[in-house]
């Protein structure tokens, strides 16, 4: 007899995901605006924005410009589909949030929930499009995704995980309840160019 | 790599893991099939022999596909043109015990059961001449509108093959195989 109850964590990979010419425009943009990114932080309890380098190391820029809008209408065109292979039922959307993360040398995300303060529980599905200029010039750097583990007590806790390595061009989708992390990066010439790059973001319901 | 563990710089269509995605959504709509459900007759699978000789000169192995002995070439009854779908394991282990003009086991999940009905390889007994018709009457329009000096012609490729080649050629583009511009 089991005395835990395992929720396995539902994940959509889309390969190839923009054309290779917005794909270089968006790798641009990153590299262009290396003056503007600002230290990421995380939220507390109450959805008040600090700073923890113990927790989360990486730059980000919020301030998109013209991409946020095109980047939000290519992931809503995609949704039917990765709503239906993510078992969730569709919602309607109050909003896109999304950002652009810079991850270089040693940094990294420790595990957390996109969901997990006040400010933030609308948060419904969680994106992360990956990119990084060629040739590829880091390592590590996997979002690491863990399934919850149920006790016989309620207490809800890490189990299981399954790997997803950061890949040119790829996108992934999962629910933003769900418990992972980002691992540590390794960018030998700690060159910002060579950082691994995200456009993440949220659909909030 | 593609999510599924295959070289991306390998044409293939692999029918257990469709970038639908990439498929405009309008050209995925092959009616459900009702009643008797057979495996296409003019589909072969690469696992049981050479190709029959009506269509072996009309296919060709191309050095860009993926090698693999799991394969199932679909006869477009239309146009004439043959179509490979290559099979994961999942598939493959569903098309295993089937033959083609047989009819299909009913404990096939119903993801599956669109897919390979998408692919033509699931059909119901008049499915060819109800494309052949379709097709006719797609040709008579295309010929009406030719008389204005030009025509778009759709519906030439499988939508599954539009998503593998959109996929494909984006990995070669941005890995820099062709030059482009004048």
């Amino acid at each position: 007899m089991t005395d835990t109850w395992v929720q396995p964590t539902p994940l959509v990979v889309l390969d190839e995901f923009l054309a290779p010419q917005e794909w270089a425009g968006l790798l641009k943009f990153a590299l262009r605006n290396n003056s503007r990114y600002a230290s990421s932080g995380i939220l507390g309890a109450g959805g008040e924005e600090k700073n923890d380098r113990d927790y989360r190391r990486s730059l980000v820029l919020y301030e998109l410009g013209g991409l946020q809008d095109w980047f939000a209408q290519r992931i809503q065109s995609y949704l039917p589909h990765v709503l239906a292979r993510l078992h969730m039922p569709p919602f309607p959307i109050a909003r896109f949030e999304i950002q652009l993360t810079a991850t270089n040398d040693g940094q990294f995300f420790r595990q957390h929930k996109d969901d997990d303060s006040e400010t933030v529980r609308t948060r419904a599905l969680t994106f992360v499009y990956y990119f990084y200029r060629e040739p590829k010039a880091f390592h590590g750097g996997a979002l690491q995704l863990y399934d919850a583990q149920l006790d016989q007590q309620g207490n809800i806790t890490a189990g299981p995980s399954q790997t997803v390595h950061p890949m040119q061009n790829q996108v992934v989708f999962f629910p933003s309840d769900c418990l992972h992390e980002v691992l540590p990066v390794e960018v030998p010439s700690r060159e910002f160019a060579d950082s691994r790059f995200t456009l993440n973001g949220w659909v909030h319901r | 790599m593609t999510p599924h563990g295959l070289p991306s710089d390998l044409y293939h269509c692999l029918l257990d893991e469709q970038p639908y995605y990439l498929v405009p959504p309008r050209l995925l709509r092959q009616p459900e099939i009702f009643g008797n459900v057979l495996i296409n007759p003019d589909c072969w699978f690469s696992w049981e022999g050479p190709p029959p000789p009506d269509k072996a000169e009309r296919v060709e192995w191309n050095e860009n596909f993926l090698p693999s002995d799991h394969i199932v070439w679909v006869e477009d009854p239309a146009t004439h043109a043959i179509w490979p779908f290559w099979l994961g394991d999942e598939y493959f282990n569903y098309l295993r015990t089937m033959a083609p003009g047989r009819l299909v086991r009913q404990d096939i999940p119903c993801h599956v059961r669109w897919v390979l009905t998408q692919a033509n390889i699931l059909v119901a007994s008049d499915t060819a001449n109800q494309r052949r018709r379709q097709w006719e009457e797609w040709v008579e329009g295309f010929a009406a509108t030719f008389e204005n000096g030009y025509v778009v012609l759709e519906n030439l490729i499988h939508p599954f093959h539009i998503g593998a080649l959109r996929r494909y050629y984006r990995h070669r583009v941005r890995r820099g195989f062709y030059s482009l511009g004048d």
